[in-house]
Order: structure tokens, then C-alpha cells, then sequence
């Protein structure tokens, strides 16, 4: 898992030295974060996220788009220039949703390089199959807890 | 026959449908649904078919139902996501052969094929398309469409005063890439050839290809 989030560091550092364009689907707790930490890398970021109020949990310095609508309808993929997006990252709350939109992005856009946020590690497999970069939250979570208590679980 | 194994998920006056159906084919049935109110109504009413309450996407629910063993799959959720998804874990993880599903947003038929998930029913597609048909042109009595309404099945009724009346077929007129492929006639089914006489009142199912429906409807229903 270690591997996974270093994975993501280095995406977030290549994207800021190429001055590439990022777009997260899900303005969660962790899109509104990563969104704002990336804005204020100087990285050019579009939010998505199908309600409005989700935009004020994006920090004060976020100087990138927001875009309301469904990411689940493609349309609103292509009308938020989704398919022209350098670096995807899907982290809306369902662990479904965020497989589609990866799988849309990364199968049918042809996005260089797409992330997708999973809670349940039982989808893992199904993310091999099709060769999608995840971030699985529980397991990081019981790892850090792992660190916490000394490795006792 | 041998056994047929069908699992279907979500769905819930399509998945009772379709399980009255199936079982009285002598089909084997696995239901899965996530409210418990239809699940208990389902177990009462099909006492031989397996009913699983629970979310319908979760690759260890497949592994317990044994879903690699059943021969079709058919994802009825009301999210489009989830039945991707299920979809997918049927068939790449499960090896399940078909694998259906419906989806609400007509354009994810076309997302779902390039995402190997090729046997899509929208419903809002074929209702919309079938009300536009049928209200749109006249004589129509039903109209199928197929491929994503490239190719269509139409059923319409030859009146009185038609232009088509008491013709062989070779003599009308009928446009290229369509074919009168049937005529009901007082309840016989007849396959034409080039000498068979239309008549009034004659019911004439007719194959076509998109670009020629027009041309094709108003032949058949051009006044004498």
C-alpha cells in the first residue's frame, strides 16, 4: 500500500512540473483537499461534483473550475473536458461510481494516467483486470492504525 | 434440457416478471435485492428460487451464491455504475457466459459496449423511440426497433383506399433496404413472394433499414 501512495505523489509532482491539467470527480473530504493542494501547487484543476454546496469544503486559495453535474452521464465528462485531462482523480463516495468514471477515462478518453478511490477491497481484483490505479482507504487506514498501536492487529 | 442457472440482481417488478417467467421454464433462479420487504415477498412467492437481501455488487456474494456455475447474469439496479460493475465482476472475475443488463441513461448503451459490457437494454430508449414512432407516423400499428433502431420491425395495416391494394408485391414500388417480410391476413401469417396480391385490411410486417422508413410508410400508405 506504501507503494500506492508514493505512486500518487509522484503523478502529483509530474504533473506540476509539466504544467499538465487535473481534473477530480467527487468534491469529498479528499477531492476538496487534494483539489485545493494541487490549485495551490500552481496546477490547473477542474472539481466535479453534481452539488453545488460541495464546493465550499475547496479552500479559500482554490483558483481552479468547478463544474456541477453527474459524473455517472458521460456527457458530463466530455462538456467538463474530461477527455482532454492529463491526470483523472476519481474519489466521489461510491466505490462504483469511481470504477465507471476510471474505467471511462482511462478505456474510452484514453486520459495518460487515471486514479480511482475505493473503500471496499473486495473490488480490487476487478481493478487488476482492468489495470486501474486505486487507492484503497480502508487498508490504508488499517495500516496507519497498524503503525499507531505497534503492529498488533 | 439441462439445467439453466440464471442470477438476477436488483430490479423489482422486472425481477418478479422475470422470475415468474424463468422458473415456469423450469430455470434455476438466484434473486438479489437490498430491501428486505421485497425479498421476504419474493421467498413466499417462489419458494424454489434462492433469494439473496444484500447490496448486488459484492464480489464475495457471488463467490457464497456460486455465481461462476450460472449460464446468465442480468444486472437490473437502479444505478447505472452498479450494473457495470456487476456486470464486469460477472463476467471477467466469474467467467459467467451472458451477462446482461438495463441501464436508465440511454447513451451508456454505447459506454457499456466499449466496456466489454455488450447485451445493454435502456428502456427509456425503446419507450421514447417506440412513443415517437408510433406517434409520429401514421398506420403504424408497432414498430421494433433493432441495433439501436439502425435496422426496424414495423407492423402496419393496409387500408381500403391504399395505393397497394389488389398489387402483387413485384409491381410496388417499395424503396431499396426494405422488404415486406410478412402478411397477417384474417390471422394467417403468409411469407410473400413477388406474386402475392396485397389486400385491404392485409397486416404487413416490414424489415427496414433507418434511412429508408419514410420512403417505406408512405408507399404502403399513399391513397389511390
Amino acid at each position: 500500500m506504501k507503494r500506492d501512495v508514493s505512486k500518487f505523489k509522484t503523478v502529483i509532482t509530474m504533473a506540476k512540473i509539466s504544467n499538465k491539467h487535473v481534473v477530480v470527480i467527487g468534491c469529498s473530504r479528499l477531492g476538496a483537499t487534494i483539489a485545493s493542494k494541487m490549485s495551490s501547487e500552481g496546477i490547473a484543476v477542474t472539481v466535479i461534483d453534481k452539488d453545488e454546496d460541495a464546493f465550499r469544503k475547496l479552500s479559500d486559495e482554490f483558483s481552479g473550475y468547478t463544474f456541477v453535474g453527474d459524473a455517472e452521464n458521460i456527457q458530463t465528462l466530455i462538456d467538463a473536458r474530461v477527455n482532454q485531462a492529463d491526470l483523472v482523480i476519481a474519489v466521489t463516495d461510491k466505490d462504483n461510481v469511481n470504477l465507471m468514471i476510471s474505467e471511462i477515462c482511462s478505456r474510452i478518453f484514453k486520459v495518460d494516467k487515471v486514479l480511482c478511490r475505493i473503500y471496499d477491497s473486495s473490488k480490487e481484483p476487478l481493478c487488476q483486470q482492468y489495470n486501474i490505479d486505486f487507492i484503497d482507504t480502508s487498508k490504508l487506514s488499517v495500516i496507519e492504525f497498524e503503525k499507531a498501536i505497534g503492529g498488533c492487529i | 434440457m439441462s439445467l439453466y442457472r440464471v442470477v438476477v440482481v436488483g430490479g423489482r417488478k422486472k425481477a418478479d416478471f422475470l422470475a415468474n417467467a424463468l422458473i415456469k421454464r423450469k430455470m434455476h433462479v438466484t434473486l438479489i435485492n437490498d430491501t428486505e420487504d421485497f425479498c421476504v415477498e419474493m421467498s413466499h412467492k417462489y419458494p424454489e428460487a434462492i433469494v439473496a437481501c444484500t447490496d448486488g455488487t459484492k464480489p464475495f456474494l457471488y463467490e457464497d451464491l456460486h455465481i461462476e456455475n450460472s449460464e446468465i447474469f442480468i444486472a437490473m439496479m437502479p444505478s447505472d455504475a452498479d450494473n457495470l460493475i456487476a456486470c464486469q465482476m460477472a463476467k471477467q472475475i466469474f467467467k459467467v457466459k451472458k451477462v446482461f443488463c438495463t441501464v436508465s441513461n440511454p447513451k451508456n448503451v454505447e459506454v457499456f459496449k466499449q466496456l466489454g459490457v455488450s447485451n445493454v437494454i435502456s428502456s427509456t430508449y425503446i419507450v421514447a423511440n417506440m412513443i415517437e414512432q408510433l406517434a409520429t407516423l401514421r398506420n403504424i400499428e408497432n414498430y421494433i426497433p433493432i441495433e439501436q433502431g439502425k435496422v426496424g420491425l414495423i407492423e402496419t395495416l393496409v387500408e381500403e383506399d391504399a395505393s397497394v391494394c389488389f398489387k402483387p408485391i413485384s409491381e410496388i414500388d417499395i424503396p431499396k433496404q426494405s422488404i415486406i417480410a410478412c402478411i397477417i391476413r384474417t390471422g394467417e401469417s403468409i411469407i410473400p413472394k413477388g406474386d402475392t396480391l396485397i389486400y385491404p385490411n392485409d397486416k404487413l410486417i416490414c424489415l427496414f433499414n433507418d434511412g429508408s422508413k419514410e420512403d417505406l410508410i408512405n408507399t404502403l400508405s399513399k391513397k389511390r
